[in-house]
């Protein structure tokens, strides 16, 4: 099934777009959480495969982690903004990222148990915390660590590179790559069962969200490329893309060794595709910021990152990941 | 549903549990299915529920830890064809 929802998060490629028009973009965009009533997915989510609705839980799990993360590190990114139009955007993002993390954190409560952290005893910051900790490495290298440390060097006063790393990390990698690739799988998913309507409609307006912030990051990263942080930016580009890759395949996930014909095809082919759709989607973004000479660096990074994952997979689980033969395949053709 | 005798069958025990994990599993449940009862056209098995039901069958026979050379170019299209490699990895493991 294919929705307005899908256009959104396959028309994700686009021009840069300067700070103020993103800002009025937002002004015309809002949306309300509690206009969604996340309740109604929960008889069509309880009625789903088990391995299905584990798959989808942990999706939106990990976005609930990373909206968490976002919302808590950006403000420094506000403060030490090198434009008043940069800092205005980023405060508008702010508000976006708190409403995406309600969004996953009620829809999680709504068609789980149904036992919200508010009201059972652990608080957020319990519930949070045992998400945390039943992630992957990689995960929270990535999400808590590494953007922990971006805005902290910010936050200390850090010069204007310190910024323009902190969004390459913030706007290329955890939103135009992670954000964008768990949007496809999420809908590709979901978009196999009725009853799902509110985890679409969300997922959508997150998606337009996210599109408006990824845009104003490639603009302003294009300014910082401008003014002399080419080098920088891909600098952190490349030091993330190791761990992104591995949130993107989550090498930790076992598909049964019993997987065959057509299911191991359609698995193998639909992660091909968001892996294909990402790496042109980064690469493009990264020619338009004006990357030129590190464009070819960046896409043979990849290329070890996704061998690399796989590999993991293969270590993990002792058998190759359905997408190890889509890539061969796709290398030979 | 008549079963084709003609055909290799798999031990009464291993067809039992594995036909009933199929037609429980099944997006268009039957209340009876035999070997010949196709997964897709009669079930309507996509990829999706085919992995929900790989992940039963693995954990119902403990079937984790078999090389993938055991299960390639397997042909699954019928129940039958379930039962059959079902029961070849289960004989294999005990072996």
């Amino acid at each position: 099934m294919r929705t307005a929802a899908n256009e959104v998060v396959e028309h994700d490629d686009v021009e840069p777009r300067g700070a103020l028009e993103s800002f009025a973009r937002w002004e015309r965009q809002q949306w309300s959480l509690f206009d969604l009533d996340v309740s109604a997915d929960r008889p069509a989510w309880q009625a789903l495969p088990a391995f299905v609705a584990e798959q989808l839980r942990v999706g939106i799990d990990r976005f609930f982690l990373g909206e968490m993360a976002v919302t808590e590190t950006l403000t420094p990114l506000a403060h030490a903004a090198p434009t008043a139009e940069e800092r205005f955007f980023l405060c508008a993002q702010l508000a976006d990222e708190a409403r995406h993390t309600l969004f996953f954190l009620r829809y999680l409560t709504a068609v789980g148990d149904g036992a919200s952290p508010e009201v059972d005893g652990r608080g957020v910051a319990g519930f949070v915390r045992e998400r945390w900790d039943a992630t992957p490495d990689y995960f929270s290298e990535l999400l808590d660590q590494e953007l922990r440390e971006v805005t902290d060097e910010v936050k200390a006063g850090g010069d204007r590179a310190a910024w323009y790393r902190a969004i390459t990390l913030y706007h290329l990698v955890v939103e135009g790559l992670l954000a964008v690739s768990g949007h496809r799988a999420l809908l590709d998913w979901s978009g196999r069962y009725e009853g799902l309507a509110m985890l679409r409609v969300g997922l959508q307006n997150v998606a337009r969200d996210e599109s408006r912030h990824i845009r104003f990051g490639v603009g302003a990263l294009q300014s910082g490329a401008r003014r002399g942080y080419a080098d920088d930016i891909a600098d952190q580009l490349l030091r993330s893309l190791g761990n992104a890759i591995r949130v993107v395949v989550r090498p930790e996930r076992s598909f049964p060794a019993l997987l065959l014909g057509k299911a191991r095809d359609d698995v193998a082919h639909s992660a091909e595709r968001q892996l294909r759709l990402a790496r042109g989607a980064l690469l493009g973004r990264a020619e338009r910021i004006g990357l030129g000479p590190h464009v070819a660096e960046i896409a043979t990074a990849w290329g070890a990152a996704v061998e690399a994952a796989l590999e993991d997979y293969h270590t993990r689980h002792g058998r190759r990941h359905p997408l190890d033969e889509a890539v061969s395949d796709a290398a030979e053709t | 549903m008549i079963e084709d005798t003609a055909k290799p069958q798999a031990s009464t025990d291993v067809r039992a549990r594995v036909r009933e994990l199929v037609r429980t599993r099944a997006p268009n449940p039957a209340e009876q299915v035999g070997p010949e009862t196709h997964l897709e056209e009669d079930l309507h098995y996509d990829s999706l529920a085919l992995i929900d039901l790989a992940v039963s069958i693995e954990r119902e026979f403990e079937l984790t830890a078999f090389a993938e050379a055991q299960v390639v170019d397997v042909k699954l299209e019928t129940v039958g064809d379930i039962e059959l490699l079902v029961d070849r990895l289960v004989a294999e493991a005990r072996a």
